[in-house]
């Protein structure tokens, strides 16, 4: 692994200088069965393809992001802060 | 002393690499050997006498010099403690300790060598068949197969300290090789307005034109010496000489080792020049010292000076064998034969008309098929080919040296790693890279073109595309129809035949080196179904030594293809992981150099006799006296602990106290300003991950500790709370104030 991210703020960086976050999943309501939280917390989808997935710029501005990437090719087609991800 | 007359020395001329002013001494196996600056380790040895250099992996077989260019195993050995040294490109020094490997008591004599005769009681993958059953035998075997089997050994007591350093650099264009390619590659890059670092691993620049002489030679070298001086005054090309390009990585990131640095060099193209290596051929007995690569010859005698012997037999499958055996004749060496695997006398061939013309016996369709010796070589039969395969008619001839050259191989292992397919190339007889990525360009004979001219045009070519690439500009044209017809040329008259691998009963026709492995090995483990390279690299190891295939690939491919029914055009490389050349754990490692953080109440701690102790980043106070002392102050009087070394987090914002009850386990929304409270931090699942007090020091603002050395970790997972759902408060991280501590016991109110 040595692809690199482009940081909003920081500008393009090689990988060893993000965290990976995992992909981005969905906290059930407290309210949800045993078998949802099971899901979200051991479960994931590991794709071999495009993922939103979480990055974390531990050696620079230190701020979450989101990005798209590909996880057989490693290419980022986005990235972006998470409030203009939410929309 | 080693043959301190050094009789073995040519008289000095211009290729040379040596310094006959310069008097180096060491030390090879406790007897002090004489050499020149300029010489490595195995020129010296060579000079002085030394013929075996290392014993086989497996059999114990004794080895001679190959390659001379650090691409084979044949002359690993220790050096000043350091293991797997390579001997034919490590300069010597002055005082340092060589000593051989895998042997005892000496190379000469290596009582293991006895294996080689039980060769056939351990066939290829003999240890997953042999020496299982009774259960308990191979607890017996393993440890007595894994001593005899190997390479250097480590000496745990004198590890020495780890001088690596790391170093991150970027550049808009990477060259590596500094041939003539390369260096035409950089230059027109750096002449196109790019930032260009050339890579090249040899001592200087100039690639093979350093150790070819004659006519070529002369006109090579002077090419060579335009071109590197041009690069050293061109600007923005910086060279990086002795350095190692072992890893093309995601990203077009480089790694590459020079002497005691790594640098991870980033460029946004990479020229590859990386050149090609020469391939041994596979006759019986070739491992016998006193065979050598035909350019191993061409380096002993141009760039060291040394006259290897006094006979020599050339067999050779292209044009190279003739340019080598002009060199050997040059440098006082009788030539027994030329003998040429392809049919007819290449009359377009300058240097073979020469050849004849001096007398020297010159066979075409021709191979070698058996080097007579023990322990070095004393003879060479050759077979006549009819319709590609041997015969019976054979000839032998009296020689201590026996030049092969079987072709070559193009150095693309970068380029494998980046993602080239390699395919066999039947004009060339080689295999030769496929298209590069965008970001990758290739110049030179690492394209399976031996010739000076196109080599120069292409890294010309490359370098200017490769500066466009970086820029952002557009890519010139200018020049490719003189390099498409250059190219063109060279493939209309480029010619090479290898010759076939007979299997004859008893034959020790090595393919790999490294791991003894034979042609008859290769040929047995197709038989029992290892028919694909993947699955045969894994069964037999060949490819998996210390050269890492630079010198079997190509004949594994090629006879697995054969034994297996397949066509050449069939086969197929194994899959390319760095590093490309062998690089010790100390350089990826790097030097560790960690700051020791202290807190603000260090000396205080010292003056009181405290004992210190090493947490992570951080050297604090471990305790006053014993346990029991510490415990009873506490009870009985007063305790302070300091609590420099924990994380201190400032959260504050609308959201602060929504934020503090998702993360912790308990409420903080409920607790009243000015109070403290101890809480618990986990992981969605459950999962603890850190814990300490939080204090509420206003309606929207919460301080908040963590445990020495997790801060980091704890403000990552407050934003990425943060970040992930609705509450959203603002996390200003202040800096805490200094020197804090906590005080408990009876005695706490009165600090």
């Amino acid at each position: 692994m040595a692809f690199l991210l482009t940081c909003p703020n920081c500008g393009e960086r090689g990988v060893h200088e993000f965290r990976f976050g995992g992909e981005v999943t969905a906290r059930p309501a407290p309210s949800a069965s045993n078998d949802e939280h099971a899901r979200y917390f051991y479960l994931r989808r590991n794709v071999a393809g495009e993922q939103r997935e979480w990055w974390y710029h531990t050696f620079g501005c230190r701020k979450w992001l989101l990005a798209v990437r590909d996880t057989v090719t490693n290419q980022v087609r986005q990235i972006s802060w998470p409030e203009e991800a939410h929309g | 002393m080693l043959g301190s007359s050094q009789t073995d020395r040519l008289p000095p001329n211009t290729t040379q690499a040596i310094d006959r002013a310069g008097a180096v001494e060491f030390e090879f196996d406790g007897k002090p050997v004489r050499a020149y600056l300029g010489d490595t380790i195995a020129s010296a040895l060579y000079a002085s006498g030394v013929r075996i250099f290392s014993r086989s992996f497996k059999y114990h077989r004794p080895r001679g010099l190959l390659c001379v260019a650090g691409r084979c195993p044949n002359c690993l050995m220790q050096v000043d403690g350091v293991p797997n040294v390579r001997a034919c490109i490590e300069p010597v020094r002055d005082g340092m300790v060589v000593r051989h490997q895998n042997a005892w008591p000496s190379l000469e004599r290596d009582f293991l060598s006895v294996i080689d005769r039980f060769h056939r009681l351990l066939p290829v993958g003999f240890y997953y068949k042999a020496f299982h059953r009774p259960k308990l035998l191979w607890r017996v075997a393993e440890p007595l197969i894994r001593r005899a089997a190997g390479l250097g050994s480590i000496d745990i007591d004198s590890v020495p300290e780890n001088r690596h350093a790391h170093e991150n650099r970027h550049t808009e264009v990477a060259v590596v090789g500094g041939g003539p390619a390369g260096m035409s590659a950089a230059l027109a890059a750096s002449a196109a307005g790019a930032r260009v670092v050339l890579i090249d691993d040899q001592p200087a620049l100039g690639g093979h034109l350093r150790y070819i002489a004659g006519t070529l030679g002369s006109d090579g070298r002077e090419a060579a010496g335009g071109l590197a001086n041009a690069v050293d005054s061109a600007k923005g090309v910086e060279v990086l000489s002795g350095a190692t390009a072992f890893g093309l990585y995601e990203g077009n990131l480089l790694g590459v080792v020079q002497a005691d640095r790594m640098v991870k060099l980033r460029a946004k193209t990479i020229v590859v020049a990386t050149g090609a290596h020469e391939l041994p051929l596979a006759f019986d007995r070739n491992d016998l010292p006193g065979v050598m690569l035909s350019t191993g010859f061409q380096r002993l005698v141009n760039l060291y000076g040394v006259k290897p012997g006094s006979t020599a037999l050339v067999a050779t499958t292209n044009d190279q064998g003739y340019y080598a055996a002009l060199d050997l004749l040059d440098a006082g060496v009788r030539l027994a034969a030329v003998a040429d695997s392809r049919p007819g006398f290449p009359e377009e061939l300058a240097a073979a008309v020469e050849l004849r013309a001096l007398g020297v016996l010159v066979l075409p369709s021709h191979a070698l098929i058996r080097a007579e010796g023990a322990r070095k070589v004393w003879g060479a039969a050759v077979s006549r080919l009819v319709g590609g395969r041997t015969t019976t008619e054979q000839r032998e001839f009296d020689c201590d040296l026996i030049a092969v050259s079987g072709g070559f191989q193009p150095a693309d292992a970068l380029l494998r790693q980046a993602g080239v397919r390699s395919s066999y190339d039947a004009t060339l007889d080689e295999f030769v890279p496929g298209e590069p990525p965008a970001t990758v360009k290739v110049a030179g004979e690492v394209t399976g073109v031996h010739d000076l001219r196109t080599s120069m045009l292409q890294g010309r070519a490359a370098g200017a595309e490769a500066a466009a690439v970086s820029r952002g500009t557009a890519i010139p044209g200018t020049g490719a129809a003189e390099l498409q017809a250059a190219e063109a040329t060279y493939r209309s008259r480029a010619r090479a035949v290898s010759p076939p691998v007979d299997l004859q009963q008893g034959a020790k026709q090595f393919v790999c080196f490294c791991e003894d492995v034979t042609a008859r090995d290769i040929s047995d483990a197709v038989q029992e179904g290892f028919d694909d390279i993947q699955t045969l690299k894994r069964y037999t190891t060949a490819t998996m030594g210390p050269c890492q295939g630079k010198m079997c690939l190509n004949r594994l491919a090629a006879l697995c293809a054969e034994y297996a029914g397949r066509g050449i055009d069939e086969a197929e490389l194994t899959t390319a992981r760095p590093p490309v050349q062998p690089v010790t754990l100390g350089a990826l490692a790097g030097s560790s150099h960690m700051p020791i953080k202290r807190t603000a109440m260090h000396h205080k701690h010292l003056q009181r006799g405290a004992t210190m102790v090493d947490l992570g980043p951080w050297r604090r106070a471990h305790r006053y006296g014993s346990p029991l002392d510490e415990t009873l102050a506490v009870r009985q009087r007063v305790g302070i602990i300091d609590v420099s070394t924990l994380g201190k987090l400032d959260v504050s914002g609308r959201d602060a106290g929504a934020l503090m009850d998702k993360v912790y386990t308990h409420h903080f929304s409920n607790l009243r300003p000015g109070r403290i409270r101890y809480g618990v931090l986990c992981t969605d699942s459950g999962t603890i991950l850190d814990d300490g007090t939080v204090t509420r020091m206003a309606d929207d603002r919460y301080f908040v500790t963590t445990t020495t050395g997790n801060v980091e970790l704890i403000e990552e997972w407050f934003k990425w709370w943060r970040a992930g759902t609705v509450c959203a408060p603002t996390l200003p991280m202040s800096p805490p104030p200094s020197p804090p501590s906590t005080w408990q016991g009876p005695g706490r109110a009165r600090p």
